[in-house]
């Protein structure tokens, strides 16, 4: 090879790297990701969530109504929300992530008034492939946004976790609790 | 490897090299990149209160703006060009005294500078940030979306209207560009740069809508059925031989455009969009003078104008139309078309070494803004409305001064090599300006 | 002193000017989008919304543990209390609402509380729509709160956070 094709060569892997490089910083964030596990409680301005436990099951009983559907799961995530002084906030999302996809939650939350927590139920819909390393986001954001908090909770779910758990309760049911609000004492 | 050591050794100098023209010029670069943000900022902030009155008139503010940061670069590098003694590294005996006003410069970079910022859709991020600006001046409202009062197809708005107003833009630059050729008044020059600037963004972003709504009208159409017939002939011929072809397509094509183009956009053309630029900045007439080098020709330079004089009144009738109409393309296409050449013609190393530096730049700057967001945490909109203009302003003040000495060094080493090639002794550092000026005296530049 | 040195204080000069600028604009900005309460008089006419367009005054402000409805007695959660705001109100002649909230002294506010949670109608309409010669303007609203907040409620204040200038919010005080 000529030396000026050898240099060419080498410029064309210098803007490969660069292009790697463009490639590896991505897009501007515009979240700020703070990690949280099961039983910690982990905060969002002024109200702190806990996720508490998870169930699985083929079916879901919610407010009197069985619901199922073949090939899916439901998990349900049991979390609490206390508001010891906050302004009651309409801007959280509530979603899930697993294999690089994400999840929506079946319902919007239930958010608790100032002096109150609530404790209830996230239900998102799953293919049982996508229960291993599912992990629960909080996101803070209203209309208009640029940089909000979020709150990424690891269930925890490990390969062999995952398959422990289908293979006991794939075909269980899944009960979910009404929210309530109650006093923070 | 030597094509290694050449690479290295082409980073190391140009690395050295900018740092040390940032140095020398760091104050004067400070004031300029940081007025030139305040500028920037104060017309995006009249454009978002001008919606209000109108949304062209807006727009218009928003052009303002565009000059107000063009300015400031076009300073900023001629600042840092004068500290490598760019002008000296090529004699010229005709000197066009247009080429030093920056009013001038303005109105050949401006339409090369906003196609740059429209092609790497900035104009849209700043109408879209417009409509931020409005909506933290003036609470959350829908009734006043600043985008879909230019859209040609939204109600209220008629094609034609906007076509003509195109129309009409460039026949009244074209008209003001006349009158400042014949007066020489500065302020024509610069009311001609805002014109085009107006125009430009005119079509940037209603042209997008039309591009859009050509797009949705195709796709309506039956013949669009079509042009699908070969990607299913082939995926059925692949789907004989068991390979799902179109699945893997999909991935490529995903890996492509969401990836690899950008990667390259961002990478490698945008640096050498934004170096023909600065040849731009530095002069036609060195661009020409570094072509001609390239081939180890003397320089020969002419005036256009002096061309026109010669001839009968039905020629230069003609060849005033001509430049009328067609004097865009010789202003500013063509110079920005030459000095792409230029930049690519220089040489493997350089392109590479040059590539690395700016990209190097680009992302650390980045990672800067990142970094003071991530310090500060998450919070919501209405604090980012007033601590992202500081973390702008630092990130602008690091990024921009260097950006522009390293543009300057660029251009200063393409320069170099190619009057290294042709022969010509050339003035490296301002320590060499002496030798320079006695190796090329203007009796060697001839009249062919 | 030296050129570079003059232009490092030209530089200097220019960043500070700058800088007060966008500090200026910043604060500027804070000013106008967030809120700053005012009490009102203790049983006075105010508009909890700057530049909106019904004087709204506090009646009274009960708290009760048993919410008395026509056809229920609804206690209130434990360690809650239902907060009666009884509101008189003068509407414009195209009519208007009003969405307050019921606000404690350290800036705690409680939405009012959906009909859903309980049965029966009260003796009041639980909203301020009504024009000009339609009905009495005087409406109820409802709220549940925390026991111990029921000796630092400061009164009732506005909902809504749309309004970008520098007047105050009034925060409508019960009498006496």
């Amino acid at each position: 090879m000529t030396a000026r094709l050898r240099r060419w060569l080498v410029a064309i892997v210098a803007c490969a790297a660069m292009v790697g490089l463009h490639a590896y910083s991505g897009e501007f964030p515009n979240e700020h990701v703070s990690r949280a596990s099961v039983g910690t409680p982990a905060a969002l301005y002024d109200a702190t969530v806990t996720v508490n436990s998870y169930a699985i099951g083929q079916v879901l009983y919610n407010d009197t109504l069985f619901q199922g559907r073949s090939g899916v799961i439901y998990l349900a995530v049991n979390i609490t929300i206390a508001n010891p002084r906050g302004e009651r906030s309409v801007n959280w999302q509530v979603g899930g992530e697993a294999n690089g996809r994400t999840f929506a939650a079946n319902d919007l939350l239930d958010m608790p008034q100032p002096g109150f927590r609530i404790t209830q139920d996230v239900v998102f819909e799953l293919d049982p492939a996508d229960l291993a390393g599912f992990t629960v986001s909080f996101l803070h954001r209203a209309t208009i946004y640029a940089y909000d908090p979020k709150i990424v909770v690891d269930l925890g779910i490990t390969a062999e976790r995952a398959d422990e758990l289908l293979a006991a309760d794939r075909y269980a049911t899944v009960t979910t609790v009404k929210a309530t609000p109650e006093v923070i004492r | 490897m030597p094509a290694l050591r050449t690479l290295s050794g082409s980073l190391n100098q140009l690395a050295t090299t900018t740092v040390g023209v940032w140095w020398r010029c760091l104050p004067r670069l400070l004031a300029i990149a940081v007025l030139g943000w305040a500028g920037y900022r104060v017309f995006t902030y009249l454009a978002a209160m001008a919606v209000d009155v109108s949304a062209w008139l807006s727009l218009f503010v928003l052009a303002l703006g565009f000059v107000v940061n063009l300015s400031a670069i076009i300073i900023g590098l001629r600042t840092a060009g004068e500290e490598l003694q760019i002008r000296q590294t090529v004699p010229l005996a005709e000197d066009d005294p247009r080429d030093n006003s920056i009013s001038h410069l303005l109105s050949i970079t401006l339409l090369p500078f906003l196609g740059i910022y429209a092609v790497f859709d900035v104009v849209t991020d700043a109408a879209n940030q417009i409509q931020v600006n409005y909506w933290v001046l003036n609470g959350l409202t829908f009734e006043r979306q600043v985008l879909s009062q230019l859209n040609p197809q939204a109600e209220g708005n008629s094609l034609w209207a906007i076509v003509g107003l195109i129309i009409g833009l460039y026949v009244a630059r074209r008209l003001i560009e006349l009158w400042f050729e014949r007066t020489g008044l500065r302020p024509l020059g610069l009311l001609s740069a805002l014109v085009e600037g107006c125009f430009m963004l005119i079509v940037v972003m209603s042209g997008r809508q039309l591009v859009v709504s050509i797009g949705k009208w195709v796709d309506d159409r039956a013949f669009r059925v079509w042009l699908d017939y070969p990607g299913w002939g082939l995926q059925h011929v692949f789907g004989l031989i068991g390979v799902d072809v179109g699945a893997w397509l999909d991935q490529v094509g995903a890996l492509w455009w969401d990836s690899v183009w950008p990667g390259i956009s961002a990478m490698v053309v945008e640096p050498m969009l934004w170096l023909a630029l600065a040849a731009l900045v530095f002069g036609n007439r060195v661009i020409s003078a570094a072509d001609l080098w390239r081939q180890g020709r003397p320089v020969t330079l002419k005036s256009r104008r002096a061309e026109v004089n010669v001839g009968e009144r039905q020629r230069r009738l003609a060849l005033e139309v001509q430049e009328a109409f067609f004097g865009d393309l010789n202003d500013k296409y063509l110079p920005t078309w030459q000095s792409l050449r230029l930049v690519l013609g220089v040489g493997a190393s350089f392109f590479a070494a040059f590539v690395i530096c700016y990209g190097v730049l680009v992302t650390g700057e980045d990672w800067l803004t990142r970094g003071m967001y991530w310090v500060l945490g998450g919070h919501p909109a209405a604090f980012w409305s007033m601590a992202g203009p500081f973390i702008d302003l630092i990130s602008t003040a690091v990024g921009e001064p260097l950006r522009w000495a390293l543009l300057a060094t660029a251009f200063h080493t393409c320069l170099a090599l190619f009057a290294s090639r042709g022969g010509q002794p050339v003035p490296d550092e301002p320590d060499a300006v002496a030798a320079a000026a006695g190796a090329a005296p203007a009796s060697e530049v001839t009249e062919r | 002193m030296s050129a570079r040195g003059r232009q490092w204080l030209g530089t200097a000069a220019i960043v500070a000017m700058v800088l007060a600028l966008t500090t200026a604009w910043a604060g500027w900005l804070n000013a106008r989008s967030s809120p700053h309460y005012q009490q009102a008089g203790p049983g006075a006419f105010a508009d909890p919304v700057p530049e909106g367009s019904m004087p709204i005054r506090l009646a009274s402000l009960t708290a009760t543990p048993v919410l008395l409805t026509d056809r229920d007695q609804v206690p209130s959660a434990a360690g809650t209390v239902w907060v009666v705001a009884l509101l008189e109100y003068q509407p414009p002649p195209d009519g208007s609402f009003c969405m307050v909230d019921l606000v404690a002294v350290d800036g705690r506010r409680w939405s009012t509380v959906s009909v859903l949670e309980y049965t029966g109608e009260r003796g009041h309409e639980a909203d301020c729509l009504a024009k000009p010669g339609e009905r009495e303007p005087v409406a109820e609203l409802l709220y549940q709160v925390p026991e111990d907040v029921v000796d630092e409620l400061a009164g009732l204040a506005s909902s809504s956070t749309g309004y970008r200038g520098l007047n105050p919010y009034w925060v409508l005080t019960p009498p006496g």
